[in-house]
């Protein structure tokens, strides 16, 4: 089960007009692992991950998930986005609710499981606020909860810390260690933070620019449980930031 | 020296919270206090303005405020005036309802559908630059003298701001919203329920604060242009008799019912819109 696959991208291409924003890009995310993209901005990761839900189409090639290619978004698939995308007219709760919401689960059962979601974030007793009520992280909390509320195999999500300042940053990264441990959902998280991708991912593809493609794909050897300092000080962790860093600067040339 | 018992600050955190809050809302008391004075105080200056000047001006063109008062409450008590603000009033209300109602519709629907718009918007943009009023005779030859050719005004005046202001709001949706309700899986409608129609609220209101100014507009020129009506009529007549005080208490009779409007759509937008306002 543990090598079983959640989603694969086969030969994935897409053109921007006339320019290739992916060129052949090949890459499996195993079931129940974390992994992490890395590139600069512009090396298409973020049009990787949109065609990964199924919001876009690849031009060529195909998104496979459990066997069947994805066309079009996924209940199974949920994502969190690195501008929150909370609806400003929703509270907390409502918010959280929102996937539940549209696929009309019975209201005792997901009363359950927004409650959980809230809890699980950390954001108990904010329900009935509204995301203008919330500071930038708190708010990228709710965006977590609503996409933990789903209870996706996969999740998503696109640079979610890209948005909040560095202290914050770390205690989300934290705090996403902890939630993760505890759920234990596949994710693929998009970052250009080369020590937030070694901090959180089992595995680390690193990609390249122009045309956007994979340029390595990188094991993590960092047990967990993991903290972000226990992340800094271990001995691979230096190694594996000198060469993710190599591969970018080399790709980028 | 005199031993007191010291309770550790720790300990008197609430207490002193407390303090905070209550000295916060004292000084917020306060500068409403400061603010509403200002107005008052304005309001005394230029109603004193008002009587002096009016006290010594030829009756015909200005009178004091106090005659101005008296002459509105001889309106009120003596001439009727009520039927015709109930009148007045009652026909605004029916072509504001219709021709928001219509405004709403459209602008949605052209702003959703690109198709739609290509079909309608030219005419709609046309008829938005048109004056209205060049349009009332044509109506009076269509439909008459009445109170349908004057509910008719009236929904021509109401549904062009809120048509492009509803156009407006829709085209501006926020796409990364779009996405979400997408990403989880939304229906057509569920995205209309759960994302348009909440986005585009703010913006139907604004367009009904603007509606309120022009539908009263509509309503004098359709009570002029037409059969002789409500309050318009009771203005054409007096101030065609140089009754100046009448005439300008039934233009403050119109002014409040634009303030009253006005705060109706405000409470309203609370209502439907408390993210709006909120923190």
């Amino acid at each position: 089960m543990a090598d079983s696959l959640a989603l694969q991208c086969q030969n994935v291409c897409k053109w921007f007009g006339s320019t290739a924003v992916l060129l052949d890009v090949n890459l499996d995310v195993r079931s129940r692992e974390f992994l992490c993209i890395v590139g600069p901005s512009g090396c298409g990761k973020t049009t990787l991950l949109r065609m990964m839900d199924g919001l876009i189409t690849p031009d060529y090639g195909t998104i496979v998930l459990d066997g069947a290619p994805v066309t079009s978004p996924q209940p199974s698939i949920a994502m969190v986005f690195q501008d929150f995308g909370l609806f400003p007219w929703k509270t907390v709760y409502n918010n959280v609710a929102f996937p539940l919401t549209l696929r009309r689960t019975p209201k005792a059962e997901a009363d359950i499981r927004i409650k959980n979601a809230i809890q699980l974030v950390g954001l108990a007793g904010s329900e009935a606020k509204y995301p203008k009520q919330l500071s930038g992280g708190m708010r990228q909390r709710v965006g977590l909860a609503r996409a933990l509320a789903a209870q996706p195999e996969v999740m998503l999500m696109d640079e979610p810390f890209a948005s909040v300042d560095a202290q914050v940053r770390e205690m989300l990264q934290e705090e996403l260690l902890r939630i993760w441990s505890e759920v234990q959902q596949t994710v693929v998280f998009i970052t250009h933070s080369i020590d937030e991708a070694i901090t959180l991912a089992d595995r680390i593809v690193v990609m390249g620019q122009k045309p956007g493609r994979v340029v390595s794909t990188i094991e993590v050897d960092i047990e967990r449980p993991r903290t972000v300092s226990s992340v800094r000080r271990h001995p691979s962790y230096a190694p594996l930031r000198d060469s993710i860093w190599s591969m970018l600067t080399s790709a980028a040339l | 020296m005199v031993e007191t018992a010291q309770v550790p600050l720790a300990e008197r955190m609430d207490e002193i919270a407390k303090g905070v809050q209550e000295r916060r809302q004292r000084e917020a008391r306060r500068k409403q206090i400061t603010l509403w004075t200002i107005r008052i105080v304005s309001l005394i200056i230029v109603l004193t303005a008002w009587q002096i000047y009016g006290y010594h001006s030829i009756v015909i063109v200005f009178v004091p405020f106090t005659t101005v008062i008296q002459a509105g409450v001889d309106l009120f008590v003596n001439q009727n005036f009520g039927e015709a603000v109930i009148y007045s009033v009652e026909t605004f209300l029916i072509g504001m309802v219709i021709g928001a109602a219509l405004g709403i519709a459209v602008g949605l629907l052209i702003g959703w559908s690109k198709k739609a718009e290509a079909a309608t918007g030219f005419y709609i943009y046309a008829l938005y630059a048109t004056p209205m009023v060049a349009l009332v005779p044509l109506i009076t030859l269509w439909f008459g003298f009445e109170l349908i050719a004057q509910i008719i005004i009236i929904v021509l005046f109401v549904f062009f701001p809120v048509v492009v202001t509803v156009y407006n709001g829709v085209t501006h949706v926020d796409r990364s919203l779009l996405d979400v309700g997408r990403v989880f899986g939304a229906s057509q409608p569920q995205l209309w329920r759960h994302i348009v129609l909440p986005a585009v609220v703010p913006f139907i209101m604004t367009g009904m604060t603007q509606a309120v100014a022009m539908g009263l507009v509509g309503m004098f020129i359709a009570e002029i242009f037409t059969a002789l009506s409500g309050i318009g009529a009771v203005l054409e007549t007096q101030a065609n008799a140089y009754h100046t005080a009448p005439t300008l208490a039934t233009i403050l009779v119109i002014m409040v019912l634009g303030v009253v409007f006005r705060y109706l759509v405000s409470l309203l937008q609370k209502r439907l819109a408390p993210w709006f306002t909120e923190a």
